[in-house]
């Protein structure tokens, strides 16, 4: 596909283009997959590295508008009860840029958010079971990942 | 199948009487403008029959003037001319007749629909004009222009009751000779039809379109190498601009983070339209001129471990002058507070920026045009914010806030206060966006800041 339709296909507001090119195209899912890279288990007082991964898993090019630069990722770490106890984007402002990321069939990208185990306030976590979830923005959607836990080790 | 333009007699005899009647001297009575040709041809093919009169119908005016002329026969429609006189034409029975008005008014009056009945009465003045058709015939001629579309460039086609005709309407590079042809091939008299060029009818052109010249909001794109090969982002352009440095060329001001780097000059490249690829400047307007570095602006950047500045403003230098709207932002059809239109309103299409404010008081209304959340509006909230960027060593000091929406590419857009009903006020350039207990705001800097780091700029 060449550069410029392949662009113009991801850029069209309402994805009519988009969705032709992938409905011919794709044996797959025509949506990228977003997953969280990160370890299963920490030690107090580390700080993770919490990896937001977006991959085409479909057969053709595909073009993603990404909002905000950098890109406005959000991972957001809740405890057992629920509680939201940290998340990238509290209170922050965005640039409201926006990036045309273009993966081939099979290429990912990846967003790296760095959480030095400690709440909103700068106070460090207790130990225990935490989940995370990452949120990328595009135009007019999200695309929200699995949950996947993290147990912090005293 | 005989000949015959003027139909036998339909049936009503007031419209007649007065035609009859008519009589030299009479008031606001005018001259035909139209050929004075006659209707009867030699050429049986363009000849009417009864069936074509008879099935000759539309929709909207053109079908109520097809049932008036069967009702007030002659009558070949009307118009409010340039100066509000309603004009009525009016077929004479016999050449060299003048036309009584009010006995055509009054015709009309019986006949006509509420529609017709509601223009009459606010009519102080109908002036008749001397029609060379009827209207129950240009409809029916027009029906026979059923493959009029076939021909290459051919836009519309019309009744065209101001001029008594109809009216193929073709494109600047359409052949006239290839109407014609298809005229004469259908039967239609030729100076029945008033051929006219216009222009391809567009789809209504939005804030992601290609655009010349080039107003504030509309979509600009760029590479940034820095981020990796081939990456694309997109923004808006704010404003355009001429510096004090370099008045007579024309620029453009949009956000510094639409740029390859974000503070320093790399002499990013701007396409509108998306480039063609990596390297082709085709769709390309302008390079970026001016982008400060970010630093300890003026010893005002308090904040250890952070760069700072007083605007996400850079200058970019249009490649040709021709390119800038100056002194514009695109207008949408309509604006809300958290998205609003993209698509530029026909009728009136910009703002024109008449002034400058250097910032915003708290609780004015500020309004933003960009190129994903169309027109968005609401109040100022917070004013001269340090406000640090999220995923970055970045504080841009003294910015204000607004309670209203925007999204990723929106950056660059010109933020404004309305003056007058077209008139607005340039107050600064969006550059952030975020959420305050849930509702969007947008976060802009001020033009005291912007033209404090830029340098002094004309912007009307």
């Amino acid at each position: 596909m060449r550069f410029e339709s392949t662009l113009r296909a991801g850029l069209r507001r309402g994805g009519v283009a988009a969705l032709a090119v992938l409905l011919l195209s794709a044996t797959r899912s025509p949506h990228p997959t977003v997953e969280l890279v990160a370890p299963a288990r920490v030690h107090a007082g580390d700080t993770v590295d919490i990896v937001l991964r977006v991959r085409n898993d479909g057969p053709a090019p595909m073009t993603l508008e990404l909002s905000g630069r950098p890109v406005g990722f959000d991972v957001i770490v809740t405890n057992p009860d629920g509680k939201e106890v940290w998340r990238r984007l509290a209170g922050g402002a965005v640039g409201a840029a926006l990036m045309l990321l273009t993966l081939q069939p099979g290429e990912s990208r990846d967003f790296t958010a760095r959480w030095a185990l400690v709440d909103q306030g700068g106070n460090a976590v207790t130990p225990g079971r935490y989940f995370l979830r990452g949120i990328l923005p595009m135009t007019g959607r999200q695309l929200a990942t699995p949950e996947r836990d993290l147990v912090i080790d005293p | 199948m005989r000949s015959r333009i003027v139909r036998p007699g339909h049936g009503l005899s007031l419209f007649a009487l007065m035609l009859a009647a008519i009589v030299s001297g009479c008031t606001e009575s005018e001259q035909p403008t139209a050929p004075q040709t006659s209707m009867t041809s030699t050429n049986p093919s363009t000849t009417l029959t009864d069936a074509e009169l008879r099935a000759a119908t539309g929709r909207g005016v053109d079908g109520e003037f097809t049932r008036l002329a069967r009702q007030v026969p002659g009558f070949g429609g009307m118009y409010f001319d340039k100066s509000g006189k309603l004009t009525v034409y009016v077929k004479p029975p016999a050449a060299g007749a003048a036309l009584r008005s009010t006995d055509v008014v009054s015709s009309l009056r019986a006949a006509g629909n509420a529609a017709v009945q509601q223009r009459l009465s606010k009519s102080a003045t109908v002036v008749t004009k001397a029609a060379k058709y009827d209207f129950t015939e240009l409809q029916a001629y027009r029906n026979r222009l059923a493959k009029i579309f076939a021909v290459r460039g051919v836009v519309f086609t019309d009744t065209d009751e101001e001029q008594n005709r109809l009216r193929v309407a073709i494109q600047p590079s359409a052949k006239e000779a290839d109407v014609v042809k298809a005229l004469a091939k259908a039967g239609v008299p030729r100076e029945a039809v008033i051929i006219s060029r216009v222009s391809a009818v567009d789809r209504v052109k939005t804030l992601q379109d290609k655009t010349r010249p080039v107003a504030g909001g509309f979509q600009i794109t760029f590479f940034a190498p820095s981020e990796g090969p081939g990456l694309l982002f997109v923004c808006s352009v704010g404003f355009n601009a001429r510096p004090a440095s370099d008045p007579n060329h024309e620029y453009f001001v949009t956000a510094s983070h639409c740029s390859d780097i974000q503070g320093g000059n790399q002499h990013t490249r701007y396409f509108n339209d998306l480039p063609k690829n990596l390297t082709s400047n085709d769709n390309r307007i302008a390079t970026e001129q001016k982008d400060p570095r970010y630093g300890r602006a003026a010893g005002q950047c308090v904040y250890e471990g952070f760069r700072c500045r007083f605007s996400d403003a850079l200058l970019a230098k249009y490649s040709n002058d021709n390119f800038s709207d100056f002194g514009t932002i695109a207008r949408p059809k309509f604006g809300l507070q958290r998205i609003g239109a993209l698509q530029i309103d026909r009728n009136n299409p910009r703002f024109n920026v008449v002034t400058e404010f250097g910032f915003p008081f708290l609780g004015e209304i500020a309004h933003k045009v960009g190129r994903t959340s169309g027109w968005t509006m609401g109040p100022v909230i917070f004013t001269c914010v340090d406000t640090g960027v999220n995923g970055t060593d970045i504080v841009q000091i003294c910015q204000d806030w607004v309670l209203a929406g925007s999204q990723g590419g929106d950056s660059g857009a010109g933020v404004f206060e309305q003056v007058g009903p077209n008139e607005v006020a340039l107050v600064g350039i969006l550059w952030g966006g975020g959420t305050l207990d849930g509702a969007p705001v947008f976060i802009f800097s001020a033009m005291e800041q912007i033209e404090q780091e830029l340098g002094p700029l004309t912007t009307n």
